[in-house]
């Protein structure tokens, strides 16, 4: 403990939160930083140790980034099979920074700086398999400055697929998800196209919201109904992470309104909703449907979303929808692609994928993406996100951050893809543009909200002094890319986008309360059916503090008084 | 295969012995006695600090280094690569022919694979190329294709095919078609072709008749989840990757009509593990030069086997805490870290004793099938006095030419 406060003076601090709360009029402000944390001002007499004058520069709080896939065992294979991007994209070490490489599967390393260059101070893994789930948190040990979560992936394991097909209760399958989140250290859990991965493995190709699995004849909407009661029931604050069945299907839009009315009010996240939003019109019967989904978000206050934006570039899309992966591996560029059928819990597909801007379907995901974000009204329910990689790598977000604050860059942009969509597409009839504040709230208060961090994603005191600092530039994409100070924990970790200093951040799980005799079923589960066994399946959490690499974060669970949502 | 169902049970003496569940190689390991041990220096017992100065002052002079064997745990592997970073040295396991015959066919054509669990679960026909799979994978049998349970499948029910040289008796429901396994990718091939309906030239494919090899692509076309497996070990050294290649694609063809996966299978001393903390640590895979600039990977040039024969290191380290990574008889300077009792073939510059990660302390390891991470665990203390390989490599980190790394932002969990 220390007791001397940083000042940073004089800011014009981008905190939509205190707004709401009056306690600005968006003029200039001080910020009192301490013991890693936004202090309240202090008395006269304080012992102020460091003085920043910011000059009226922008303040926000570090960005949240909600879903990427930045580690685990499917990131660590895209890592392996594409050796020409790491030899392209390589550094040396320094002094400060680890050697590395990669662009949009770099490696644990710079990960974590080039997050931290860009304000980012938070990214969660959308797709840990449990199965997997020891592997994703060595890796994400790896990562430094950025405090990290993850997703335990469920809803095609075959434990509660075959707990619901014998009719479990829902208080058995919400113990279940609660012992899953603590034995895998989770935050929250995904659903990946619920009960399509595993029908995959008793070969069946595509599967609908309301058809029956192969072999345990119950339904999508069953899974996802039951997982989102399951988070709801058990105070998990972040909603059941959803993506959605029949991804990149022309005409999946009606799949996602399908499941957005199967929630029925139930909070839930649709993540990367632009290869969920495609309709079926048009002389190619692929065609943009955002505008139906769009109005159907805004019209479901218990939905977010998370866009999943593509940028035109070479990428890989990894995915545990192996499903939707072998459909696609055709259209692996290089070619070569990894399936994987993964222990009766999920599975694992990548395919190394280039989106050009001439290509018409290419061009039309891209105005679809933009569509959503900027037909979707409410900024505290669409997070930015590229679904790193599969859209594009996180690197990318100044740039995407310009297209929503810039509509005269945009229809530049726009004036570049392929004419047929640039012709026909409503994007360049969209006046909106994102202000500083929407931003703000859509990178920093939205996501912290929808995660349940109370204490990440704003600037008030008893904050974790997690604080960007940008220079107020028109173009949008130089002002986001290199932000002039960026603290983490109260520590200055970058100045003028270049790391200056480095370090670790938290583990950030959940931990609801729920009925250990959940393990009396599940023990014999594991002797007779996995390869793990249950002692060795859970995970510790020496595992994770042991090393000295950063502290363990607990979400609060939600209770009756919270209001969710 | 890394297996966490063992009995281990523990004498008074404080020895393990392996009770239930292990292979001939688990109960050799878990055997080893918790022997007291000594550094040494080119033969001559030494202090861990005489020793470790040793070791730095051989290797601050290396003008091209090499940090080898890596048979460790996931965080020794991981203080071995920061060495290596510091260094400019080039990374290698001692037993990665058999890791890079699949990962040189990954970086060609993908892979379409499963692991121990859902073939456990779900496979009813594997056709298995290789040979001595009792040594190889010596609990694949017991494990994966009879399991005492199965819950897709009749547990005990699996057929199969092995394909490979080899005599003896072979499992019940199995046939083994005799081949020379330097023909395993035209094998494979036939059988692609085979499985897509089309009919291959000739009688004989690498020795098997064609009509034996139409059994084989019919049963694979009629099995609910087909399983072609492969012991890397096993294949033609100089192209193993080929073969696997060719089992890629006859698994992707099989997959038009069914479900089909890969099995790979072998692979010791936790080389997979050191393959992956590599990967996720610096994008790349062994056999890569680290710290000299970006890492730079070269499969063939970066083996580190070749670059000892061609005298082309001029200083080693060599770890080898699990069991898997023999010493190289090699007259490069070589600083070892080894379990006590490690056979050597000379006595090297330098000798540090490590104690064995999941009997004298706890860390984590990777399966065979790679997706598990396994926890390790301390099951005796009566070698509590040595240090483990991660603490040796650190402090030889601290007396090299620093640069600083990184420090914990907050020093304490808030759990």
């Amino acid at each position: 403990m220390s007791d001397a406060y940083t000042l940073l003076r004089g800011g014009r601090v981008c905190d939509p939160t205190w707004i709401a709360d009056g306690a600005t009029d968006g003029g200039l402000r001080d910020l009192y930083l301490k013991d890693g944390r936004i202090a309240a001002t202090p008395s006269e007499g304080a012992r102020i140790g460091e003085v920043i004058d910011l000059d009226g520069r922008i303040v926000m709080a570090g960005a949240i980034d909600i879903h990427s896939h930045i580690g685990g065992g499917k990131v660590n294979l895209a890592r392996l099979l594409l050796p020409e991007e790491h030899r392209e994209h390589g550094s040396g070490p320094d002094g400060l920074r680890r050697s590395g490489s990669g662009l949009f599967t770099p490696s644990s390393f710079i990960t974590g700086y080039r997050y931290a260059e860009m304000g980012y101070t938070a990214a969660f893994e959308p797709a840990m398999l449990p199965s997997n789930a020891r592997h994703t948190h060595l890796e994400l040990a790896d990562v430094p400055i950025i405090d990290k979560g993850c997703y335990a992936v469920l809803g095609n394991d075959d434990f509660l697929l075959e707990r619901l097909a014998a009719g479990a209760t829902q208080s058995e399958v919400n113990d279940y998800v609660a012992w899953i989140l603590h034995a895998t250290q989770a935050v929250g859990v995904k659903v990946v196209n619920p009960g399509g991965i595993s029908a995959f493995k008793f070969n069946q190709r595509r599967l609908d919201l309301d058809e029956a699995h192969p072999h345990y004849g119950i339904t999508p909407r069953r899974i996802l109904t039951t997982l989102a009661t399951a988070l709801s029931d058990l105070g998990v604050p972040h909603p059941l992470h959803i993506h959605c069945n029949n991804l990149g299907i022309p005409g999946n839009e009606a799949v996602t309104r399908d499941t957005i009315a199967a929630l029925d009010g139930l909070p839930a996240h649709l993540t990367h909703l632009q290869f969920h939003s495609y309709g079926t019109e048009g002389d190619r019967h692929f065609s943009s449907a955002a505008a139906e989904i769009a109005e159907s978000v805004n019209h479901s206050p218990n939905i977010s979303v998370d866009i999943g934006q593509i940028i035109f570039g070479q990428t890989i899309t990894a995915s545990a929808d192996i499903m939707s992966q072998f459909r696609n591996s055709g259209l692996a560029s290089p070619r070569k692609w990894v399936c994987t059928d993964i222990e009766c819990d999920g599975g694992c597909g990548l395919v190394p994928f280039r989106y050009r801007d001439k290509a018409f379907v290419n061009a039309l995901q891209w105005a679809i993406g933009l569509e959503l974000f900027l037909l979707i009204e409410d900024p505290w329910r669409v997070y930015l996100t590229t679904d790193h990689p599969n859209g594009g790598p996180f690197t990318s977000y100044p740039h995407l951050i310009r297209l929503l604050m810039d509509r005269s860059f945009r229809n530049e942009q726009l004036a570049r893809i392929n004419p047929d969509v640039a012709a026909h597409s409503r994007l360049g009839s969209i006046d909106r543009e994102y202000t500083l504040e929407e931003i703000a709230i859509m990178t920093r208060a939205g996501p912290a909200r929808v995660l349940g961090l109370r204490d990440r994603g704003h600037l008030r005191p008893g904050a974790v002094a997690d604080v960007v600092v940008y220079d107020d530039l028109p173009d949008r994409e130089a002002m986001f890319a290199a932000p002039a100070w960026v603290f983490k924990n109260g520590r200055l970790v970058a100045r003028n986008g270049e790391l200056t200093a480095t370090g670790w951040g938290d583990t950030i799980v959940v931990r609801p309360e729920f009925d250990r005799a959940i393990e009396r079923r599940l023990k014999p589960w594991f002797e007779d059916h996995q390869t793990v066994r249950l002692g060795n399946f859970r995970i510790a959490d020496g595992e994770i503090l042991d090393h000295g690499r950063g502290g363990l974060s607990i979400v609060p669970t939600l209770t009756a008084s919270d209001s969710c949502f | 295969m890394a297996c966490d169902d063992l009995t281990v049970a523990r004498a008074r003496t404080g020895q393990l012995r392996v009770t239930a569940n292990g292979c001939a190689r688990a109960r050799t390991l878990f055997a080893l006695p918790a022997l007291p041990a000594h550094c040494f220096i080119k033969g001559r017992a030494v202090p861990l600090d005489e020793a470790l100065d040793a070791a730095a002052a051989l290797l601050r002079n290396a003008i091209s280094p090499a940090v080898g064997g890596l048979a460790a745990d996931t965080e020794g592997i991981s203080a071995a690569l920061a060495l290596a970073e510091r260094l400019g040295a080039v990374v290698d396991h001692a037993t990665s022919d058999s890791l890079f015959h699949g990962l040189r066919a990954l970086q060609v054509t993908g892979a379409m694979t499963a692991t121990f669990g859902e073939l456990r679960n779900r496979a009813d026909l594997f056709v298995l190329f290789g040979t001595e799979f009792d040594r190889h994978a010596p609990r694949l049998f017991d494990r994966i294709v009879r399991p005492p349970t199965a819950l897709f499948r009749e547990a005990g029910a699996a057929r199969g095919y092995l394909i490979g040289p080899g005599d003896g008796p072979m499992p019940e429901g199995f046939e083994r078609l005799s081949a020379d396994l330097i023909h395993a990718p035209a094998i494979a091939a036939a059988l692609s072709q085979l499985v897509a309906g089309e009919r291959p030239r000739g009688q004989r494919v690498g020795g098997i008749a064609m009509e034996d090899l139409a059994r084989v692509a019919t049963a694979l076309r009629e099995a609910r989840f087909g399983v072609v497996g492969w012991v890397a070990a096993t294949l033609d050294p100089v192209a193993g990757d080929v073969a696997i290649e060719a089992f890629n694609r006859l698994v992707v063809t099989a997959n038009a009509s069914t479900r089909c996966a890969g099995l790979p299978l072998g692979g010791k001393g936790n080389a997979l593990g050191a393959n992956y903390v590599c990967a996720w640590q610096y994008g790349v895979p062994l056999r890569s030069r680290l710290g000299a600039g970006p890492p730079e990977h070269d499969p063939l040039r970066y083996r580190l086997k070749s670059l000892l024969a061609g005298g082309e290191v001029d200083a080693l380290v060599w770890l080898s805490a699990l069991n898997g990574a023999e010493v190289p008889d090699t007259r490069t300077p070589m600083v070892v870290l080894a379990r006590p009792g490690q056979p050597l073939p000379y006595d090297p510059e330098v000798l540090i004793p490590v104690v064995i990660p999941g009997l004298d302390h706890a860390g984590s390891i990777h399966r065979g099938d790679g997706v598990a991470a396994l926890p390790l665990r301390r099951l005796r203390s009566a070698a509590a006095t040595l240090p483990t390989a991660a603490t040796v490599l650190n402090a030889l980190l601290d007396r090299l030419p620093a640069s600083p790394l990184p420090v914990p932002i907050r020093e304490t969990a808030h759990v």
